[in-house]
Protein backbone atom coordinates (compact mmCIF):
# COMPACT_ATOMS: atom_id res chain seq x y z
CA UNK A 1 0.00 0.00 0.00
CA UNK A 2 1.06 3.57 -0.48
CA UNK A 3 2.62 4.76 2.68
CA UNK A 4 0.79 7.70 4.31
CA UNK A 5 2.90 10.60 5.52
CA UNK A 6 4.09 9.83 9.03
CA UNK A 7 3.77 12.35 11.81
CA UNK A 8 6.61 13.48 14.03
CA UNK A 9 6.44 12.95 17.77
CA UNK A 10 7.55 16.46 18.60
CA UNK A 11 7.39 15.95 22.35
CA UNK A 12 10.00 13.19 22.08
CA UNK A 13 12.23 15.29 19.84
CA UNK A 14 11.98 18.20 22.29
CA UNK A 15 12.87 16.01 25.26
CA UNK A 16 15.80 14.43 23.43
CA UNK A 17 17.22 17.85 22.53
CA UNK A 18 16.54 19.14 26.03
CA UNK A 19 18.36 16.31 27.80
CA UNK A 20 21.21 16.34 25.29
CA UNK A 21 21.77 20.04 25.93
CA UNK A 22 21.31 19.65 29.68
CA UNK A 23 24.00 16.98 29.93
CA UNK A 24 26.29 18.90 27.57
CA UNK A 25 25.97 22.07 29.66
CA UNK A 26 26.59 20.18 32.91
CA UNK A 27 29.68 18.54 31.37
CA UNK A 28 31.02 21.90 30.16
CA UNK A 29 30.20 23.49 33.51
CA UNK A 30 32.21 20.81 35.26
CA UNK A 31 35.17 21.62 33.03
CA UNK A 32 34.74 25.32 33.87
CA UNK A 33 34.59 24.61 37.62
CA UNK A 34 30.94 25.70 37.79
CA UNK A 35 31.20 29.07 36.06
CA UNK A 36 27.82 28.63 34.35
CA UNK A 37 25.22 29.73 36.92
CA UNK A 38 22.08 27.71 37.77
CA UNK A 39 23.37 24.46 36.23
CA UNK A 40 25.01 21.75 38.30
CA UNK A 41 28.75 21.31 37.84
CA UNK A 42 28.73 17.73 39.04
CA UNK A 43 30.91 15.41 36.98
CA UNK A 44 29.42 13.39 34.14
CA UNK A 45 29.50 10.30 36.38
CA UNK A 46 27.18 12.14 38.74
CA UNK A 47 24.44 12.44 36.13
CA UNK A 48 24.76 8.90 34.78
CA UNK A 49 22.22 6.50 36.27
CA UNK A 50 24.31 3.53 35.16
CA UNK A 51 26.97 4.72 37.61
CA UNK A 52 24.50 3.85 40.34
CA UNK A 53 23.98 0.37 38.89
CA UNK A 54 27.70 -0.49 38.81
CA UNK A 55 28.05 0.83 42.36
CA UNK A 56 25.33 -1.36 43.86
CA UNK A 57 27.68 -4.21 44.79
CA UNK A 58 30.14 -1.94 46.58
CA UNK A 59 27.35 0.01 48.24
CA UNK A 60 25.80 -3.17 49.61
CA UNK A 61 29.06 -4.83 50.68
CA UNK A 62 31.05 -1.80 51.88
CA UNK A 63 28.58 1.05 52.15
CA UNK A 64 30.59 3.19 49.75
CA UNK A 65 30.47 4.13 46.10
CA UNK A 66 32.75 3.10 43.29
CA UNK A 67 35.39 5.71 42.58
CA UNK A 68 33.98 8.86 40.94
CA UNK A 69 30.35 7.82 41.52
CA UNK A 70 28.09 10.16 43.44
CA UNK A 71 24.90 9.75 45.42
CA UNK A 72 23.23 11.59 42.54
CA UNK A 73 23.83 8.55 40.32
CA UNK A 74 21.81 6.48 42.77
CA UNK A 75 18.93 8.96 42.73
CA UNK A 76 18.83 8.90 38.93
CA UNK A 77 19.13 5.12 38.87
CA UNK A 78 16.06 4.78 41.08
CA UNK A 79 14.07 7.31 39.02
CA UNK A 80 14.95 5.62 35.74
CA UNK A 81 14.17 2.20 37.13
CA UNK A 82 10.76 3.38 38.33
CA UNK A 83 10.06 4.81 34.89
CA UNK A 84 11.16 1.55 33.30
CA UNK A 85 8.88 -0.57 35.49
CA UNK A 86 5.96 1.64 34.49
CA UNK A 87 6.74 2.43 30.86
CA UNK A 88 9.71 0.30 29.80
CA UNK A 89 13.13 1.72 28.83
CA UNK A 90 11.85 5.25 28.11
CA UNK A 91 15.24 6.49 29.30
CA UNK A 92 16.76 4.95 26.16
CA UNK A 93 14.14 6.28 23.76
CA UNK A 94 13.48 9.70 25.22
CA UNK A 95 16.39 10.79 27.41
CA UNK A 96 19.75 9.14 26.73
CA UNK A 97 21.90 11.63 24.79
CA UNK A 98 23.94 8.84 23.22
CA UNK A 99 20.77 7.23 21.90
CA UNK A 100 19.62 10.61 20.60
CA UNK A 101 22.80 11.39 18.72
CA UNK A 102 22.74 7.94 17.11
CA UNK A 103 19.17 8.61 16.05
CA UNK A 104 20.12 11.99 14.56
CA UNK A 105 22.98 10.39 12.65
CA UNK A 106 20.50 7.77 11.51
CA UNK A 107 18.31 10.41 9.90
CA UNK A 108 21.21 11.12 7.57
CA UNK A 109 21.57 7.39 6.91
CA UNK A 110 17.86 7.16 6.07
CA UNK A 111 18.23 9.90 3.49
CA UNK A 112 21.18 8.11 1.91
CA UNK A 113 20.02 4.49 1.99
CA UNK A 114 16.22 4.93 2.22
CA UNK A 115 14.48 1.56 2.71
CA UNK A 116 17.79 -0.30 2.88
CA UNK A 117 18.65 1.69 6.01
CA UNK A 118 18.52 -0.33 9.21
CA UNK A 119 18.09 -3.57 7.26
CA UNK A 120 21.69 -4.49 6.41
CA UNK A 121 22.29 -7.27 8.90
CA UNK A 122 20.63 -10.66 8.21
CA UNK A 123 17.83 -11.28 10.70
CA UNK A 124 19.32 -14.55 12.02
CA UNK A 125 22.69 -12.96 12.74
CA UNK A 126 21.09 -9.84 14.12
CA UNK A 127 18.94 -11.83 16.53
CA UNK A 128 21.99 -13.35 18.22
CA UNK A 129 24.02 -10.15 18.15
CA UNK A 130 21.28 -8.55 20.23
CA UNK A 131 22.36 -10.67 23.22
CA UNK A 132 25.89 -9.30 23.10
CA UNK A 133 24.91 -6.41 25.31
CA UNK A 134 24.08 -8.79 28.14
CA UNK A 135 27.63 -10.11 27.98
CA UNK A 136 28.85 -6.50 28.20
CA UNK A 137 26.56 -5.91 31.18
CA UNK A 138 27.85 -8.99 33.02
CA UNK A 139 31.47 -8.03 32.30
CA UNK A 140 30.98 -4.44 33.47
CA UNK A 141 29.23 -5.46 36.69
CA UNK A 142 31.78 -8.18 37.48
CA UNK A 143 34.87 -6.12 36.66
CA UNK A 144 33.58 -3.09 38.58
CA UNK A 145 32.64 -5.14 41.64
CA UNK A 146 36.03 -6.85 41.61
CA UNK A 147 38.18 -3.76 41.11
CA UNK A 148 36.01 -1.04 42.68
CA UNK A 149 37.05 1.10 39.72
CA UNK A 150 34.87 2.39 36.90
CA UNK A 151 36.40 0.06 34.34
CA UNK A 152 33.74 0.85 31.77
CA UNK A 153 34.43 4.58 31.57
CA UNK A 154 37.48 3.96 29.39
CA UNK A 155 35.27 2.24 26.81
CA UNK A 156 32.09 4.23 27.32
CA UNK A 157 31.11 6.22 24.21
CA UNK A 158 28.70 8.30 26.33
CA UNK A 159 31.59 9.42 28.54
CA UNK A 160 33.73 10.07 25.47
CA UNK A 161 30.93 12.10 23.84
CA UNK A 162 30.84 14.61 26.68
CA UNK A 163 34.54 14.56 27.53
CA UNK A 164 36.34 14.57 24.20
CA UNK A 165 37.46 18.17 24.81
CA UNK A 166 38.82 17.55 28.30
CA UNK A 167 41.48 14.98 27.49
CA UNK A 168 39.90 12.66 30.08
CA UNK A 169 38.25 10.43 27.50
CA UNK A 170 40.29 7.30 26.82
CA UNK A 171 41.35 6.45 23.27
CA UNK A 172 39.22 3.29 23.37
CA UNK A 173 36.13 5.31 24.29
CA UNK A 174 36.74 7.81 21.49
CA UNK A 175 37.23 5.01 18.97
CA UNK A 176 34.04 3.26 20.09
CA UNK A 177 32.15 6.56 19.92
CA UNK A 178 33.42 7.22 16.39
CA UNK A 179 32.51 3.71 15.29
CA UNK A 180 29.07 4.02 16.86
CA UNK A 181 28.36 7.26 15.04
CA UNK A 182 29.66 5.86 11.78
CA UNK A 183 27.60 2.69 12.10
CA UNK A 184 24.56 4.83 12.89
CA UNK A 185 24.57 5.81 9.23
CA UNK A 186 23.73 2.19 8.38
CA UNK A 187 21.98 0.77 11.42
CA UNK A 188 19.64 2.59 13.77
CA UNK A 189 21.06 2.88 17.29
CA UNK A 190 23.86 0.28 16.90
CA UNK A 191 25.26 0.87 20.38
CA UNK A 192 21.83 0.47 21.97
CA UNK A 193 21.09 -2.72 20.05
CA UNK A 194 24.35 -4.58 20.42
CA UNK A 195 26.52 -3.21 23.20
CA UNK A 196 24.81 -0.93 25.71
CA UNK A 197 24.92 -2.58 29.16
CA UNK A 198 22.42 -0.15 30.63
CA UNK A 199 20.03 -0.73 27.76
CA UNK A 200 20.38 -4.45 28.41
CA UNK A 201 19.39 -4.02 32.03
CA UNK A 202 16.50 -1.65 31.34
CA UNK A 203 15.40 -3.86 28.45
CA UNK A 204 14.54 -6.60 30.92
CA UNK A 205 11.68 -4.45 32.22
CA UNK A 206 9.96 -5.02 28.87
CA UNK A 207 9.05 -8.43 30.19
CA UNK A 208 6.90 -7.11 33.03
CA UNK A 209 6.32 -3.37 32.59
CA UNK A 210 2.87 -1.87 33.21
CA UNK A 211 2.39 0.10 29.98
CA UNK A 212 3.30 -1.59 26.69
CA UNK A 213 2.92 -1.15 22.97
CA UNK A 214 -0.33 -2.97 22.07
CA UNK A 215 -1.82 -3.73 18.66
CA UNK A 216 -5.58 -4.04 18.09
CA UNK A 217 -5.99 -6.99 15.78
CA UNK A 218 -9.52 -6.14 14.69
CA UNK A 219 -8.59 -2.78 13.23
CA UNK A 220 -5.04 -3.64 12.08
CA UNK A 221 -4.74 -3.70 8.29
CA UNK A 222 -1.48 -5.70 8.35
CA UNK A 223 0.43 -3.06 6.38
CA UNK A 224 3.60 -3.76 8.36
CA UNK A 225 4.54 -0.10 8.63
CA UNK A 226 4.83 -0.35 12.42
CA UNK A 227 7.50 -3.02 12.09
CA UNK A 228 9.26 -1.23 9.28
CA UNK A 229 9.47 2.00 11.29
CA UNK A 230 10.60 0.43 14.54
CA UNK A 231 14.18 1.63 15.14
CA UNK A 232 14.92 -1.58 17.01
CA UNK A 233 13.51 -3.80 14.18
CA UNK A 234 10.86 -5.35 16.39
CA UNK A 235 8.09 -7.17 14.44
CA UNK A 236 5.26 -5.19 16.01
CA UNK A 237 2.74 -6.40 13.42
CA UNK A 238 3.27 -10.01 14.50
CA UNK A 239 2.34 -9.61 18.15
CA UNK A 240 -0.54 -8.29 20.20
CA UNK A 241 1.64 -6.87 22.96
CA UNK A 242 5.28 -5.97 22.47
CA UNK A 243 7.36 -7.74 25.12
CA UNK A 244 10.58 -7.70 23.11
CA UNK A 245 13.62 -7.02 25.31
CA UNK A 246 14.86 -4.43 22.82
CA UNK A 247 11.83 -2.12 22.83
CA UNK A 248 12.77 1.42 23.90
CA UNK A 249 9.21 2.79 24.18
CA UNK A 250 9.87 5.47 21.59
CA UNK A 251 6.26 5.17 20.34
CA UNK A 252 7.45 5.49 16.74
CA UNK A 253 5.28 2.51 15.75
CA UNK A 254 2.04 3.80 17.25
CA UNK A 255 -1.01 5.32 15.63
CA UNK A 256 0.32 8.70 16.69
CA UNK A 257 3.11 8.37 14.11
CA UNK A 258 3.68 5.37 11.86
CA UNK A 259 0.48 3.30 12.03
CA UNK A 260 -1.99 4.71 9.47
CA UNK A 261 -5.09 3.48 11.35
CA UNK A 262 -6.26 5.47 14.34
CA UNK A 263 -6.16 3.86 17.78
CA UNK A 264 -4.70 0.59 16.51
CA UNK A 265 -1.13 0.52 17.78
CA UNK A 266 -1.22 2.22 21.16
CA UNK A 267 0.74 2.60 24.36
CA UNK A 268 -1.54 1.23 27.00
CA UNK A 269 -1.87 -0.66 30.25
CA UNK A 270 -4.25 -3.44 31.22
CA UNK A 271 -5.76 -6.04 28.98
CA UNK A 272 -6.64 -4.93 25.48
CA UNK A 273 -7.48 -6.90 22.45
CA UNK B 1 -5.65 2.89 29.87
CA UNK B 2 -4.07 4.48 26.82
CA UNK B 3 -1.21 6.93 27.26
CA UNK B 4 -0.50 9.55 24.61
CA UNK B 5 3.00 10.69 23.75
CA UNK B 6 2.51 14.16 25.23
CA UNK B 7 1.43 12.69 28.56
CA UNK B 8 4.31 10.22 28.56
CA UNK B 9 6.77 13.01 27.74
CA UNK B 10 5.51 15.12 30.61
CA UNK B 11 5.70 12.20 33.03
CA UNK B 12 9.31 11.50 31.99
CA UNK B 13 10.21 15.16 32.39
CA UNK B 14 8.57 15.39 35.82
CA UNK B 15 10.19 12.16 37.05
CA UNK B 16 13.72 13.03 35.97
CA UNK B 17 13.71 16.74 36.75
CA UNK B 18 11.86 15.98 39.99
CA UNK B 19 14.53 13.45 40.92
CA UNK B 20 17.27 15.94 40.11
CA UNK B 21 15.49 18.70 42.07
CA UNK B 22 15.08 16.41 45.08
CA UNK B 23 18.73 15.39 44.83
CA UNK B 24 19.79 19.03 44.52
CA UNK B 25 17.79 20.01 47.59
CA UNK B 26 19.64 17.28 49.50
CA UNK B 27 22.98 18.55 48.16
CA UNK B 28 23.57 15.39 46.17
CA UNK B 29 24.17 17.11 42.84
CA UNK B 30 26.90 19.35 44.14
CA UNK B 31 30.39 19.12 42.77
CA UNK B 32 32.57 17.50 45.44
CA UNK B 33 35.83 17.69 43.56
CA UNK B 34 38.86 18.87 45.57
CA UNK B 35 38.66 22.21 43.74
CA UNK B 36 35.05 22.65 44.76
CA UNK B 37 35.80 21.77 48.39
CA UNK B 38 38.50 24.42 48.42
CA UNK B 39 36.01 26.94 47.10
CA UNK B 40 33.65 26.02 49.94
CA UNK B 41 36.39 26.72 52.45
CA UNK B 42 37.13 30.04 50.78
CA UNK B 43 33.43 30.82 51.11
CA UNK B 44 33.70 30.43 54.86
CA UNK B 45 32.92 26.78 55.57
CA UNK B 46 35.34 25.60 58.22
CA UNK B 47 37.53 22.54 57.94
CA UNK B 48 36.40 21.41 54.50
CA UNK B 49 39.98 21.03 53.33
CA UNK B 50 42.99 20.26 55.53
CA UNK B 51 46.60 21.03 54.63
CA UNK B 52 47.05 17.38 53.69
CA UNK B 53 44.33 17.80 51.04
CA UNK B 54 46.20 20.55 49.17
CA UNK B 55 46.69 19.60 45.52
CA UNK B 56 49.38 20.68 43.11
CA UNK B 57 46.68 22.38 41.05
CA UNK B 58 45.73 24.83 43.80
CA UNK B 59 46.99 28.35 43.26
CA UNK B 60 48.72 30.25 46.04
CA UNK B 61 45.87 32.70 45.89
CA UNK B 62 43.34 29.93 46.62
CA UNK B 63 45.42 28.50 49.43
CA UNK B 64 45.93 31.94 50.91
CA UNK B 65 42.18 32.57 50.96
CA UNK B 66 41.19 29.10 52.14
CA UNK B 67 43.67 28.93 55.02
CA UNK B 68 43.69 32.67 55.71
CA UNK B 69 47.45 33.02 55.34
CA UNK B 70 48.54 36.34 53.78
CA UNK B 71 49.92 35.92 50.28
CA UNK B 72 53.04 37.85 51.32
CA UNK B 73 53.87 35.04 53.73
CA UNK B 74 53.96 32.54 50.85
CA UNK B 75 55.98 34.97 48.78
CA UNK B 76 58.59 35.17 51.50
CA UNK B 77 58.48 31.52 52.55
CA UNK B 78 59.03 30.22 49.03
CA UNK B 79 61.07 33.15 47.75
CA UNK B 80 58.68 33.98 44.95
CA UNK B 81 59.59 36.98 42.79
CA UNK B 82 57.42 40.11 42.63
CA UNK B 83 56.08 39.36 39.15
CA UNK B 84 54.39 36.08 40.11
CA UNK B 85 50.72 35.98 39.10
CA UNK B 86 49.19 34.40 42.20
CA UNK B 87 45.83 33.91 40.48
CA UNK B 88 47.42 31.35 38.19
CA UNK B 89 50.60 30.20 39.89
CA UNK B 90 50.00 26.74 41.30
CA UNK B 91 51.87 25.29 44.22
CA UNK B 92 52.78 22.31 42.04
CA UNK B 93 54.77 24.75 39.90
CA UNK B 94 57.31 24.99 42.72
CA UNK B 95 58.49 21.51 41.86
CA UNK B 96 59.68 22.65 38.48
CA UNK B 97 61.23 25.96 39.50
CA UNK B 98 63.15 24.28 42.31
CA UNK B 99 63.69 21.17 40.21
CA UNK B 100 67.46 21.61 40.06
CA UNK B 101 67.95 20.86 43.74
CA UNK B 102 69.69 17.56 44.29
CA UNK B 103 68.02 14.88 46.41
CA UNK B 104 65.47 17.28 47.86
CA UNK B 105 62.19 18.64 46.61
CA UNK B 106 60.40 21.90 47.18
CA UNK B 107 56.89 21.36 45.92
CA UNK B 108 53.32 20.59 46.89
CA UNK B 109 54.46 18.57 49.89
CA UNK B 110 56.43 21.58 51.13
CA UNK B 111 53.36 23.79 50.82
CA UNK B 112 51.27 21.24 52.75
CA UNK B 113 53.89 21.10 55.48
CA UNK B 114 54.23 24.86 55.66
CA UNK B 115 50.48 25.47 55.79
CA UNK B 116 49.97 22.81 58.47
CA UNK B 117 52.77 24.15 60.68
CA UNK B 118 51.73 27.76 60.09
CA UNK B 119 48.11 27.16 61.06
CA UNK B 120 48.99 24.75 63.86
CA UNK B 121 46.94 22.03 62.26
CA UNK B 122 47.57 18.45 63.32
CA UNK B 123 49.80 16.97 60.63
CA UNK B 124 51.70 13.71 60.50
CA UNK B 125 55.12 14.35 59.01
CA UNK B 126 55.92 11.16 57.20
CA UNK B 127 57.14 12.42 53.84
CA UNK B 128 60.61 13.81 53.23
CA UNK B 129 59.38 17.34 52.60
CA UNK B 130 61.81 20.22 52.79
CA UNK B 131 61.30 23.92 53.42
CA UNK B 132 63.42 26.93 52.59
CA UNK B 133 65.16 28.58 55.52
CA UNK B 134 62.90 31.64 55.06
CA UNK B 135 59.83 29.47 55.62
CA UNK B 136 61.37 27.90 58.70
CA UNK B 137 62.15 31.34 60.13
CA UNK B 138 58.53 32.38 59.65
CA UNK B 139 57.34 29.25 61.45
CA UNK B 140 59.78 29.68 64.30
CA UNK B 141 58.66 33.27 64.63
CA UNK B 142 55.10 32.12 65.25
CA UNK B 143 56.35 30.19 68.27
CA UNK B 144 54.00 27.24 67.98
CA UNK B 145 56.31 24.50 66.73
CA UNK B 146 56.63 21.41 68.88
CA UNK B 147 60.06 19.98 69.76
CA UNK B 148 59.46 17.16 67.34
CA UNK B 149 58.63 19.57 64.52
CA UNK B 150 61.67 21.70 65.31
CA UNK B 151 63.88 18.61 65.19
CA UNK B 152 62.40 17.62 61.84
CA UNK B 153 62.95 21.06 60.37
CA UNK B 154 66.55 21.12 61.57
CA UNK B 155 67.31 18.33 59.13
CA UNK B 156 64.87 19.38 56.41
CA UNK B 157 65.78 23.01 55.79
CA UNK B 158 67.45 24.36 52.66
CA UNK B 159 69.45 27.53 53.05
CA UNK B 160 67.83 29.81 50.49
CA UNK B 161 70.78 32.24 50.51
CA UNK B 162 72.71 29.68 48.48
CA UNK B 163 69.98 29.20 45.91
CA UNK B 164 69.78 30.95 42.57
CA UNK B 165 66.64 33.03 42.15
CA UNK B 166 63.77 30.95 40.79
CA UNK B 167 63.25 31.42 37.11
CA UNK B 168 60.17 31.08 34.98
CA UNK B 169 57.64 32.02 37.62
CA UNK B 170 55.16 33.81 35.41
CA UNK B 171 51.59 32.82 34.83
CA UNK B 172 52.32 30.99 31.62
CA UNK B 173 52.45 27.23 31.80
CA UNK B 174 55.94 25.96 32.43
CA UNK B 175 57.32 24.11 29.42
CA UNK B 176 57.23 20.37 29.81
CA UNK B 177 55.09 20.56 32.91
CA UNK B 178 52.13 18.22 32.82
CA UNK B 179 49.87 19.12 35.68
CA UNK B 180 47.27 16.50 34.85
CA UNK B 181 49.97 13.86 35.00
CA UNK B 182 51.11 15.15 38.36
CA UNK B 183 47.61 14.89 39.76
CA UNK B 184 46.96 11.51 38.19
CA UNK B 185 49.05 9.71 40.79
CA UNK B 186 47.85 11.52 43.90
CA UNK B 187 45.89 9.57 46.48
CA UNK B 188 42.57 11.27 47.05
CA UNK B 189 39.36 10.56 48.92
CA UNK B 190 37.99 8.18 46.32
CA UNK B 191 41.25 6.49 45.39
CA UNK B 192 40.94 2.74 45.76
CA UNK B 193 43.49 0.07 46.56
CA UNK B 194 43.02 -1.19 43.01
CA UNK B 195 44.15 2.23 41.75
CA UNK B 196 47.45 2.14 43.56
CA UNK B 197 48.04 -1.46 42.47
CA UNK B 198 47.49 -0.24 38.91
CA UNK B 199 49.98 2.57 39.52
CA UNK B 200 52.61 -0.04 40.31
CA UNK B 201 52.67 -0.33 44.11
CA UNK B 202 52.90 -3.98 45.11
CA UNK B 203 50.21 -5.63 47.20
CA UNK B 204 52.79 -6.69 49.79
CA UNK B 205 53.91 -3.11 50.38
CA UNK B 206 50.31 -1.95 50.76
CA UNK B 207 49.46 -4.77 53.16
CA UNK B 208 52.53 -3.95 55.24
CA UNK B 209 51.45 -0.30 55.56
CA UNK B 210 47.81 -1.16 56.23
CA UNK B 211 48.68 -4.03 58.53
CA UNK B 212 45.98 -6.20 57.02
CA UNK B 213 45.65 -8.57 54.12
CA UNK B 214 43.63 -8.03 50.96
CA UNK B 215 42.32 -4.50 51.55
CA UNK B 216 39.68 -3.55 48.96
CA UNK B 217 37.56 -0.58 47.97
CA UNK B 218 38.34 3.06 48.64
CA UNK B 219 41.28 3.75 50.95
CA UNK B 220 39.41 6.40 52.89
CA UNK B 221 36.41 4.15 53.52
CA UNK B 222 38.66 1.26 54.45
CA UNK B 223 40.52 3.42 57.00
CA UNK B 224 37.25 4.70 58.43
CA UNK B 225 35.93 1.16 58.78
CA UNK B 226 39.12 -0.10 60.40
CA UNK B 227 39.63 2.90 62.68
CA UNK B 228 42.88 3.89 60.94
CA UNK B 229 44.06 7.46 60.33
CA UNK B 230 43.38 8.17 56.67
CA UNK B 231 45.89 11.00 56.50
CA UNK B 232 48.62 8.80 57.98
CA UNK B 233 47.92 5.85 55.71
CA UNK B 234 47.51 8.16 52.74
CA UNK B 235 50.87 9.81 53.33
CA UNK B 236 52.65 6.48 53.69
CA UNK B 237 51.02 5.10 50.57
CA UNK B 238 51.73 8.31 48.65
CA UNK B 239 55.44 7.84 49.37
CA UNK B 240 55.25 4.39 47.78
CA UNK B 241 53.22 5.73 44.85
CA UNK B 242 55.75 8.49 44.27
CA UNK B 243 58.51 5.90 44.14
CA UNK B 244 56.91 3.99 41.28
CA UNK B 245 54.91 6.64 39.41
CA UNK B 246 56.41 8.07 36.22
Amino acid sequence: MKRPKRKTLWIRVILQVFFFLLIAIIAVNHTLDGEIPVFSSVSLHGVCPFGGVVSIYQFVTQGSFVQKIHESSFILMIVVFLLAVLFGPVFCGWVCPLGSIQEWMGKLGKKIFRLRYNHWIPVKVDRWLRYLRYAVLVWVLYATARSAVLVFSDFDPYYALFNFWTGEAAAAGLIILSLTLLLSLFVERPWCKYACPYGALLGLTNLFRIFSIRRKQNSCIQCGICSRDCPMNIPVDKVKTVRNHQCISCLECTSETACPVADTVVFASGRRE
Amino acid sequence: MVLRSNTLGLIILVFILGGMAAGTSLGLFEDNSPRSLLEQQIDGEEGVVAAVDIRGSYTFNDISRAFQIPIEIFKEAFQLPEEVDYENFRCGDLESIYGDLENVEIGTGSVKLFVALYTGEEYDIVQEDFLLSDAVEILKGRGQLTDEQRAYLESHTIDSSNLPLPANTGSDPIPGEDHEEQLAYMIQGKTTFADIYNWGVSKGVVEEIIGQENPTGSIRDFCAAQGLSFSEIKSKLQIEVDKVSP
